[in-house]
């Protein structure tokens, strides 16, 4: 027997033991059987996942290369989850205590877990529902797919206790958020694996693997899998992959059984987040294809599998809102009617807006997108089935109140229609292949702009006076002010071709899309409370021209205007409102909405505010045209802008 | 003038082209000779400022290297752009340095890292044992060391270069297609970490827009922290040995000026990173804005000569410990806001100095006194 050979189990062992070692350091945050003696530091945190990856590298070295690839990408994704990661941020905390509550009191009454974490009196959670219970609108699924990690860390947490430690046993600790965190790392990189094996039966291993790598490392993926980890974004990301294995392993071939199958699975994942329903339009496709070739009765037998499958697998969220709001199933969002508007997409917005817009955020998607349509000129009976999920999510998620998601790192409500978009990144990578064998001359241009970009940045930085010729610049500055020109000209890459349009419609620098639109007065999170506030920082953003440069007047940040000056005043639904202007010197200042005046104040020489009414007719949705107009040859400082619904 | 310069630099181009197209598919000789113009200093050109003796040495070194590829051989290519650059109008060399190619301030390099291209294209074409590509890469290499400030005169070789390193890179790319598309994978995942890590450190908002210039410094910052920027590399590895401070500082220091030989240490102002970042913080004592040294402040002073000169220092309240180039140290006392002066000190270095203050005192302000008439 080869020495290597008899080697391999020793190997195997010293593997499995790293790996439980390392998995317990990450749950208790530190001490692990094989560092008794205190908690393990960085350095030997990484050194231990070295020797790990070492020891995967010779198990793995002879067979699929992908395997091998993917699993040494996982160690330093566990580092940075150990060592700099995140646990329970933005609505984490909303799905953990999700958690808490089923596996540790085996109840759904969340009023403790409110109260621990400080939230109980929020004025959205304070109220008790119709059953008695607090309200949440998040998902139920995230809590249940977490379980066996909680458990984990359960035991952990209780074995660690009974060596002495001083652990906190309340579900609570590190030790149950670790665990928690471990598992939607490992979803998330399962649902890479699963995405790569689905793509390994189209596309050819390298191809595969590029763009498994693609939708895991150039997007959102590994914030929701390292940095909000309580999040459901990575378990969904997984069902996702799951359901599209599923589909695509018997698709040409698939009794009432698969389908039940899929539906089951399909329906958990609806639990993990609501909106994966549209993933159901993959089979739908299957049964339409069944009806034409086997008949009407074969399809209906196997719809009505996956019908009941379905609600069995989303019984769980069903019993969730049973639990809470005595109903199986809500007529609309629990965030209210007015969360999903699909008669009122914002399309460009959730795609192109610097406000966690898709391809602004996650460049590497268009790939994606593109490749979907490639795939659907080359492949059309596998991309059909793909593309239309995808379509659904997109117009849904635009179609969401809060399209910009929140509190999102890219935007994060497309994390189930990932495994999807890897077909289209795989088959871009095919056609950019092709097209780069064909014609090499294009990678030329790729590599011969940023070094043209950079040269006439530099040079044209200091021509325009932006920074001193000839002296001392760090690199952020430079790359700043060369960005910033760029985007002046031919505005920001990752908003094209969005930003064009903005420009010819609104006559503006391209540049001002990316900090104005995602922007509301009134609407929703994080709006402008109604204030336009002139002369201070930022302003920029909603000014258009017609205004002097920023500067204090009389104690006051103000901007001056001469003649006519136009700014816009992004709105959700056109709404009667009061134009309250804190102006001073000229004798007479027109205001206009749209095009259509709205009245005229009459300032004095000092600060004072005049109002005008501006009714609902003259507004528009999303940007309006507000302008001053100042009497001919007559100056006026304006301070602020107060836009006010009427009491 | 700006037209007979445009006039000049079309001719320089045009001979860089013709050339191009006699061993180098039209692709790689069209897009090397337009980045000749594009990404370096002959972009000036286009917008009208680029000086008429700049046109001039570019136009007859392209004119000296047509001629030396013919028949004044590869001496000529080799020392002929060396001659431009020095003789028209006549300079001398001020000798091999590493700001003259690394820094942002003035760093040829640095600013146009096509550059680093047009030099790798000839290293290939070298290796290749083609013939004339050591003498164009030595003609090349020579100016940029002996005279990176009059670097047009060997642009018409830069240009042979970049042309050369593109038909390469065509090669490549025709046979094997993928080594770019990982290229493209490899920096749109990069900037993606880049995006996360500056989401993480909150340096954008969380819920809001944010302008695109803003994601690029950011990341241009978090990139460059670990290992430097890498258009000065290795400059600012060697700055960062010399000086025991990050490497990204040296795109800050290298080349800047010390108006009136003055440096407000309270409020710093454009000064900030000669002064460092072991302050802490701004203090007012006696209408003066102050710091205090946060252990060893080390403050980089920058400069022009070697001679003789006196540190004068304000300061208040408390003793101070200073030296230059880790030299012996002096020790002061402040009271109330006064200042201090040294004798002329011997150990000052052409370029940067390193002063390094500790003590309790609150420093003010510094100043270099250069002696009667010190150059």
């Amino acid at each position: 027997v080869p020495p290597l050979v008899k080697a391999a189990p020793l190997v195997r062992s010293v593997t499995a033991l790293l790996a439980a070692d390392l998995v317990l350091a990450v749950i208790t945050g530190g001490p692990s059987p094989l560092a008794p003696a205190g908690a393990l530091g960085a350095g030997w945190f990484v050194a231990r996942l070295a020797g790990l990856g070492g020891c995967l590298w010779w198990l793995l070295r002879g067979g699929r290369r992908d395997l091998l690839v993917l699993s040494l990408l996982l160690l330093p994704a566990v580092a940075q989850l150990h060592l700099a990661g995140g646990r329970l941020g933005g609505d984490g905390v909303m799905y953990y205590v999700q958690a808490r509550s089923l596996l540790k009191d085996f109840d759904y009454d969340l009023a403790n877990e409110y109260a621990e974490y400080g939230i109980e009196e929020r004025g959205d959670l304070q109220v008790p529902t119709v059953t008695g219970l607090r309200r949440t609108i998040f998902s139920v699924g995230p809590a249940l797919a977490w379980a066996p990690f909680f458990a984990l860390g359960e035991a952990v947490a209780r074995a660690h206790a009974a060596l002495g430690a001083e652990v906190v046993l309340t579900g609570y600790g590190p030790c149950h958020r670790n665990a928690v965190a471990l598992g939607s790392l490992l979803y998330g990189w399962l649902a890479v694996r699963l995405t790569n094996a689905v793509l390994r039966r189209h596309f050819s291993p390298g191809t595969a693997l590029g763009a498994a790598l693609l939708t895991w490392l150039a997007t959102f993926l590994p914030w929701y899998m390292v940095q909000q980890p309580a999040m459901s974004h990575a378990t969904s990301t997984f069902g996702a992959a799951l359901v599209l294995w599923l589909w695509d392993r018997e698709r040409n071939d698939r009794g009432p059984a698969g389908f039940g199958l899929l539906g089951l699975a399909t329906g958990l994942i609806m639990c993990l987040r609501w909106q994966n329903a549209v993933l159901l339009l993959l089979p739908a496709f299957d049964l339409l294809r069944i009806a034409r070739r086997k008949g009407l009765l074969q399809a209906l037998g196997s719809a009505a599998s996956l019908a009941l499958a379905t609600v069995a697998g989303a019984l769980p969220q069903m019993a969730a809102w049973k639990a809470l709001y005595d109903t199986w199933l809500l007529p609309y969002p629990p965030q209210g009617p007015d969360f999903v508007r699909l008669g009122r997409p914002f399309l460009l917005e959730t795609l192109f807006s610097s406000r966690h817009g898709l391809l602004f955020w996650t460049p590497a998607l268009w790939l994606a997108y593109l490749g979907l349509g490639l795939l659907l000129a080359r492949r059309p009976a596998l991309a059909l089935p793909l593309t239309l999920p995808v379509a659904a999510m997109t117009y849904v998620n635009a179609c969401a109140g809060d399209w910009w998601a929140g509190g999102s790192f890219s935007n994060r409500r497309f994390d189930s229609a990932l495994p999807l978009l890897a077909f289209g990144a795989a088959a871009g990578l095919d056609g950019l292949r092709s097209l780069l064998s064909a014609r090499p001359g294009l990678a030329l241009g790729a590599l011969a702009l940023p070094l043209a970009l950079w040269n006439i940045g530099v040079l044209e930085q200091e021509r325009r006076g932006l920074v001193p010729a000839g002296d001392a610049v760090s690199l952020a500055e430079r790359t700043e002010h060369t960005a910033r020109l760029l985007a002046d000209a031919v505005g920001s890459p990752p908003a094209w071709p969005a930003n064009w349009l903005f420009a010819w419609q609104t006559g503006r620098p391209p540049s001002q899309y990316d900090v104005l639109v995602g922007r509301y007065l009134f609407y929703r999170q994080n709006n402008l409370g109604g204030l336009v506030d002139l002369g201070a920082a930022g302003d920029e953003a909603l000014v258009g021209e017609g205004w002097g440069p920023a500067g204090t007047w009389d104690g006051a940040s103000a901007r001056a205007l001469t003649g006519r000056a136009r700014l816009f005043a992004p709105l959700d639904e056109p709404e009667d409102l009061r134009i309250t202007v804190r102006v001073a010197g000229g004798s007479g200042l027109r205001v206009s909405v749209n095009g259509r005046e709205a009245g005229t104040v009459v300032p004095g020489p000092s600060w004072a505010e005049h109002t005008v009414a501006a009714p609902a007719a003259l507004w528009r949705r999303n940007l309006n045209e507000v302008v001053l107009e100042a009497g001919p040859g007559e100056a006026a400082h304006v301070d602020r802008i107060l836009f006010e619904r009427p009491r | 003038l700006s037209a007979v310069s445009l006039l000049l630099v079309t001719a320089g181009l045009v001979l860089v082209l013709r050339r191009a197209l006699v061993g180098a598919p039209r692709p790689a000789a069209f897009l090397g000779t337009g980045l000749l113009l594009l990404g370096t200093p002959l972009f000036r050109a286009l917008t009208g400022d680029l000086p008429l003796d700049f046109a001039a040495r570019f136009a007859l070194a392209a004119v000296l290297v047509e001629a030396a590829r013919g028949r004044l051989g590869p001496a000529a290519l080799a020392l002929g752009p060396l001659g431009v650059a020095c003789l028209v109008p006549p300079a001398i060399p001020p000798g091999p340095s590493l700001d003259a190619l690394f820094s942002s301030s003035a760093g040829v390099l640095h600013r146009s890292p096509a550059l680093w291209l047009g030099l790798a294209g000839l290293a290939l074409e070298a290796r290749a044992r083609r013939a004339g590509a050591v003498p164009a890469l030595s003609g090349l290499a020579l100016v940029l060391l002996l005279a990176p400030a009059r670097v047009e005169a060997a642009l018409p070789l830069c240009g042979s270069g970049l042309v050369a390193a593109l038909a390469r890179l065509r090669e490549v790319v025709a046979v094997r297609p993928e080594r770019a598309l990982l290229a493209g994978g490899a920096t749109l995942v990069a900037w993606n970490f880049l995006l996360m890590e500056q989401t993480r450190r909150n340096l954008v908002p969380r819920d809001d827009t944010v302008p695109f210039s803003t994601l690029a410094a950011n990341a241009a910052d978090l990139a460059s922290r670990p290992l430097g920027n890498p258009l000065s590399w290795p400059a600012a590895w060697a700055f960062a040995w010399r000086f025991g401070a990050p490497p990204q500082r040296y795109d800050e220091v290298a080349g800047r000026a010390l108006p009136g030989g003055r440096l407000a240490i309270g409020d710093p102002g454009p000064g900030r990173p000669l002064a460092g970042d072991s302050w802490g913080p701004r203090r007012v004592r006696e209408g003066s804005a102050c710091r205090e040294p946060l252990g060893v402040a080390r403050v980089l002073l920058p400069r022009g000569s070697e001679a003789p000169a006196a540190l004068a220092l304000r300061a208040t309240g408390g003793t101070l410990e200073v030296a230059l180039n880790d030299g012996p140290a002096t020790s002061w006392t402040f009271g109330p806001v006064g200042e201090r002066r040294t004798a002329a000190w011997a150990a000052w270095r052409r370029g940067l100095n390193t002063l390094a203050l500790s003590g309790g005192a609150c420093v003010v302000e510094l100043r270099i006194e250069e002696l009667p008439g010190a150059p």
